[in-house]
This record gives C-alpha cells, sequence and structure tokens, in this order.
C-alpha cells in the first residue's frame, strides 16, 4: 500500500514551478536546480539537491498520489511513571495537540523528552489525528522507534529511514528521518520534530520546507530542543530544567591549552568506565587513534560514514573501552556511567558541545560523569556552553 | 567553492600553471583519478602496446585511442553519477583536462546513441565530452538500437553487427571519434570501420576513461 507519494509521471504539471523574475525552484525540496543539456531544448534545468531520490528535471512532472487516507485508529497506551515536572508539560504537550497549535518544549539533555510525548500521541490518535515524529539523524530514529513500540505495543507504527523496509509508507505513528519527508505532501495532523537543533536541520532551509510541506494545513507542531535558536524561542515555550532522576547535569570542566598528556590522563583516571572522546573531524580519527596506540591505548573509531558504525555504538555500550568519534554521538545515545571528553573544544559549537556535556550522568545509577572541554583557545561557544549548564542546573 | 564531487567546501589555489583553469573539484577529488598508462593505441598501463592493440592491428585496424584516465574504482563511480543517476554538469570535472586536448583533425564526432535511448537519457554523454574539446563537431553518424553492450562477453561483442550507419559524406576528413570509457574498443572500432569505408582520411579517437 503506497500511499502519500510522490510518483514522477508525464501529465500538466510541470516538476519545476518558475517565480516571476525570480528564478526556477525545485518542487520537490525547494533547491536551485542547475542548467542542463536535454532533448526537450536549450532551457531545461534539473535539481541536482534531491538528485539521489530520482532525476527531476524542468520538462518532467512530479505527482502526488491524491488518494484518500484512512483514518487512524486509537491505540493503547502503556503508560510510563512520570515526574510531576514531566506531568506538568505533558499535559502542555496534549493540550496542544488537541487545539492544533505550536510549542516549543525546551528541555535539558536527559529530562526524558521521549516519555512525554505519549498521552499527547495518544490523544492525537483518539481524536482522529495522524501522527509524524521526525528526528534528523538515524541514530535518533532508531531510538525514538524503540521507544514508541514499546509504548504501542499494538499501533500501526512505520519507521521510516534511508534503507529502512518501510519506506514510502504512512502509518498511524510514522517515525521518520526529515529526509525521508520529501516524499510526503500534507500527510499529518500533529507534526512532532525532536533535536531541532542538530546539524543538518539547522541549516538545511530544505529539510525545514520537508517538514513543512508533510503536515497538514493547521497541523499542530511540537518542536523539541535542548538548545534552541533564538529564531524558535518566539514559539510558546514549556522548559524543563531537571533531568528526569532529579540529578543536576554535570558541569564541564574547561582545560585551556592542553597537552597530550592531559587527555592520556583524562582516560587513565577513569579505568572502569566507557570513555568518549570526541574530535571536530573525520580526518582526525585516524590521528588521535596512531597517538593513542603509541602510549599503548586501543582506542576504537567511529564517524558518520562508517558502515560497522550501529555494531560499533552497540558494542560500546556493554564495554569499557575507548570510543573515538565526530559530532554524530552527540545526540539521542545514553551510555551508562559514561566519562566525555571533548579534544580541539574550540571547534564545537554550542549546541553541539551542550549535546556532548549531556551525553555524561544520564541514568539514575550514575547520575555524575566527568566532562573535560580541551581547548587551546577561548571561544564563546565554550563558555556560552558551560554558562547554559550551570543555568539550567540553578533551575 | 564547493566541489561538484563530494559536496565539500574548499579553497582553490592558484598557481602560475591553473590561473585560467576554473577548479571545481576539491583536492582530495582530484587526487583520485589515474592517468592512464603506457600504450601507445589505447593507454592500458603495462607494455607500449598490449595485447588487444596487437590484435587490433593485425587485422589491419589499427586506431590510436587517447584515453585520459583508468576507469577504476573513482572512474567507475563517476561514470554511475555522469551517466546513470543523470548528473550532466559532472562534466565540469574534466574541464580543463579536455580543453587541452589539441588533435590536428577537421571533424570532432561523438558516438551518438540510438533514438530509444537518447529519449530515455535525454542527454548524450559522448557529445557533451567532445563539447569540452576545441574543433568543429559534426555528426555524420547515426546509431540504431542493438541489445545493450554491458553484460556481454567479450567474444560476444566483438562478433556483433555493426550499429552505425553513415548519415552524410565525410570524405577526405581527418576524424577524431569521442567516447566515455573505452571497454574493449570494439565501438569505437565499429564506428572507425564504418568511416573509413565512407572515405576519411584520417580516423583517431578519444574517451575518458580506459577501462582495466
Ligand atoms: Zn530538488
Ligand atoms: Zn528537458
Ligand atoms: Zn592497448
Amino acid at each position: 500500500m503506497l500511499r502519500g507519494r510522490l510518483v514522477r509521471h508525464t501529465g500538466p504539471h510541470p516538476g519545476l514551478i518558475r517565480f516571476k523574475a525570480v528564478t526556477w525552484r525545485c518542487r520537490r525540496c525547494g533547491g536551485l536546480p542547475t542548467p542542463a543539456p536535454c532533448t526537450c531544448g536549450p532551457f531545461c534545468r534539473y535539481c541536482r539537491h534531491c538528485l539521489a531520490l530520482g532525476v527531476l528535471r524542468s520538462c518532467d512532472t512530479l505527482a502526488t498520489d491524491p488518494r484518500p487516507l484512512d483514518p487512524p485508529k486509537p491505540a493503547r497506551l502503556i503508560p510510563k511513571e512520570l515526574t510531576p515536572a514531566q506531568e506538568r508539560i505533558s499535559s502542555r504537550i496534549e493540550q496542544a495537540i488537541a487545539t492544533g497549535s505550536r510549542l516549543l518544549v525546551h528541555a535539558v539533555c536527559g529530562a526524558g523528552k521521549t516519555p512525554m510525548l505519549d498521552r499527547g500521541i495518544e490523544t492525537s490518535l483518539r481524536l482522529g489525528k495522524r501522527v509524524l515524529v521526525a528526528a534528523p539523524r538515524t541514530d535518533v530514529v532508531r531510538e525514538l522507534a524503540r521507544h514508541f513500540e514499546a509504548a504501542f505495543p499494538d499501533a500501526d507504527i512505520k519507521v521510516l529511514y534511508g534503507g529502512s523496509s518501510d519506506r514510502l509508507q504512512v502509518g498511524d505513528i510514522t517515525i521518520s528521518t526529515t529526509h525521508q519527508l520529501f516524499h510526503y505532501y500534507r500527510c499529518f495532523d500533529t507534526v512532532i520534530v525532536d533535536e531541532i537543533d542538530a546539524f543538518p536541520y539547522r541549516f538545511d532551509y530544505r529539510l525545514r520546507r520537508a517538514v513543512r510541506r508533510a503536515a497538514k494545513p493547521g497541523a499542530s507542531r511540537i518542536l523539541l530542543s535542548a538548545t534552541p535558536a533564538r529564531l524558535d524561542r518566539l514559539l510558546p515555550v514549556v522548559t524543563l530544567s531537571r533531568r528526569y532522576h532529579g540529578f543536576p547535569l554535570p558541569v564541564p570542566r574547561l582545560h585551556l591549552g592542553y597537552r597530550f598528556d592531559d587527555v592520556k590522563a583524562f582516560i587513565l583516571d577513569h579505568p572502569d568506565a566507557p570513555r568518549l572522546l570526541f574530535v571536530p573531524r573525520v580526518s582526525q580519527l585516524d590521528v588521535w587513534q596512531r597517538k593513542l596506540a603509541e602510549v599503548g591505548i586501543t582506542a576504537e573509531t567511529v564517524h558518520a560514514a562508517d558502515p560497522a558504525r550501529a555494531e560499533k555504538v552497540e558494542r560500546f555500550r556493554t564495554s569499557r573501552g575507548i570510543l573515538l568519534a565526530t559530532t554524530i554521538l552527540e545526540r539521542g545515545v545514553t551510555i551508562k556511567n559514561v566519562q566525555v571528553a571533548v579534544c580541539e573544544a574550540d571547534r564545537f559549537t554550542e549546541s553541539a558541545l551542550i549535546q556532548i556535556a549531556g551525553r555524561a550522568g544520564r541514568s539514575t545509577d550514575h547520575p555524575d560523569g566527568d566532562v573535560v572541554f580541551f581547548a587551546d583557545d577561548r571561544t564563546n561557544a565554550l563558555y556560552g556552553s558551560i554558562d547554559a549548564i550551570k543555568r539550567a542546573n540553578r533551575g | 567553492m564547493k566541489c561538484l564531487l563530494c559536496a565539500e567546501h574548499f579553497i582553490p589555489v592558484w598557481t602560475p600553471e591553473n590561473l585560467f583553469t576554473s577548479q571545481r573539484t576539491c583536492p582530495d577529488c582530484t587526487m583520485k583519478f589515474v592517468k592512464s598508462g603506457e600504450c601507445a593505441d589505447c593507454g592500458k598501463p603495462g607494455r607500449t602496446l598490449c595485447a588487444d592493440c596487437v590484435r587490433w592491428r593485425l587485422k589491419g585496424e589499427k586506431l590510436v585511442t587517447r584515453t585520459l584516465y583508468l576507469y577504476d574504482a573513482a572512474g567507475k563511480d563517476f561514470m554511475r553519477r555522469f551517466k546513470f543517476l543523470g548528473d550532466p554538469v559532472l562534466i565540469e570535472v574534466f574541464r580543463s583536462d579536455l580543453k587541452q586536448v589539441r588533435m590536428k583533425v577537421d571533424w570532432i564526432v561523438p558516438l551518438p546513441l540510438s533514438a530509444e535511448r537518447i529519449a530515455d537519457r535525454r542527454y548524450n554523454q559522448s557529445a557533451l565530452i567532445a563539447k569540452r574539446i576545441r574543433g568543429r563537431k559534426r555528426n555524420p553518424l547515426s546509431r540504431i538500437d542493438l541489445p545493450a553492450s554491458s553484460g556481454l562477453t567479450k567474444a560476444e561483442r566483438e562478433g556483433r553487427e555493426n550499429p552505425f550507419r553513415l548519415e552524410r559524406p565525410c570524405a577526405g576528413k581527418r576524424i577524431l571519434l569521442v567516447d566515455d570509457v573505452y571497454t574493449t574498443g570494439t565501438t569505437l572500432h565499429q564506428a572507425a570501420s564504418v568511416l573509413r569505408a565512407a572515405g576519411a582520411a584520417e580516423v583517431c579517437a578519444l574517451t575518458l576513461f580506459r577501462s582495466v
């Protein structure tokens, strides 16, 4: 059953629309198309931004499957225990979904954002509103899917990411990466976007447009973030500054003017805990791995394009090893009793640093953890992130 | 500047040699392509004249083909994106290489596609390559549709019927044939034999890649 899917065929509507006196825009992704030779004449263009979804030329057409979707069925929820603070946010979300309004949930890392959505989603389904939960990262989507499949055991849940078997389908609850939403047009009544400050989403107007177009007009939109941008704070905001276990966030230590020995000392200080080291670029993973190997420390590396990424992270969860990572692990990954260090921290953005610091102390058994920023230079991002964490701890 | 191949931003480094050429790929992506080798007739690395080319010469069908790069993993990835995913802008990657090609010829002839194929792909990749070379472009050939050549064995390829037909006279002209990949050279030799039969003075060829 393929529904809400965009199919390319020949018909009356051109695939790329022309705005008066401005330029051509891709109708599928909103990007700027490129002129290219074509049999149709000298003025043909095609879009390079969404080429992975198949070529779309200005002489092609883009069509939407117009068949109406079945109304979603109410689903049974297995409720989770919520703290009073979470309860307050949860009822605000429920209210926003019921009235079809917008809401920004500003909650610190590890506040337990996902369980707070459960009641809202249940309400939405009861009112016959189709739910979309979107996140920019595949890892986050997988973790969300794991949670919702446990919370709604008999609901129709579809999980979409590059290479998933549910692609191009619509469920009562659809959990998707933002990239997959190019295939949907006005399908969902309730749109929940997690991690709106994550890397590709915040700067990519095409992804934001895809989320906007996947929602029906008048859909309620719930945005979740730990570090919202100033522009997003114009929406109605609810704030949650306590973690679900009630302990404060670990405040990062700043180590300015570091040497390699300082990093080595950090690693040796925590011999019986998993240690996560962040580096700013993929090319530096090997450099650091070699440096550590020289002093007899074996470390594994993981980056976004790594094919064995999921297995490596899974192995790291249960081990006491050392993992060198780029910023892909900054979000949505919960590892018990993890100790975090950031090498060359002056090259990270503020939101990335806040997210990285939020990896530590997420479980109730180990509510504290060591977070160190190793930096050569002072940046606003370093001080801004430490300040934001201290402010959240004050409440 | 944004690299055409990997979409990463890079800063072009200008030297006196490349001051007037545009750099569209980052240094990493440029390094990936390997220049073709020693064979005088096809650029296959190893010997000064490879076994295939010796056989063509024995048959009396010598065709000097200039190949720019080897069809290795990087070349295959490039052709997949350029031809099969339909990203014709990528030819800009070889813009300066093709601009430096200087050959004493009258006509530059890209190998044509059959009508069915061009209706499907919407552009002729060989014509795009030919467009970047200096000189007069002409299309004296046409092609009829035969089963696709990919997936055939060497013997099957060589024993096939000639798909090229002559459309307009080319007597007395020196001709440069242009194609994308030199695999066994059968296609180029077939086109060359049609042109020679029509009285072309001299035929040579140029391709982007030589398969290894
Ligand atoms: Zn597009
Ligand atoms: Zn066209
Ligand atoms: Zn040869």
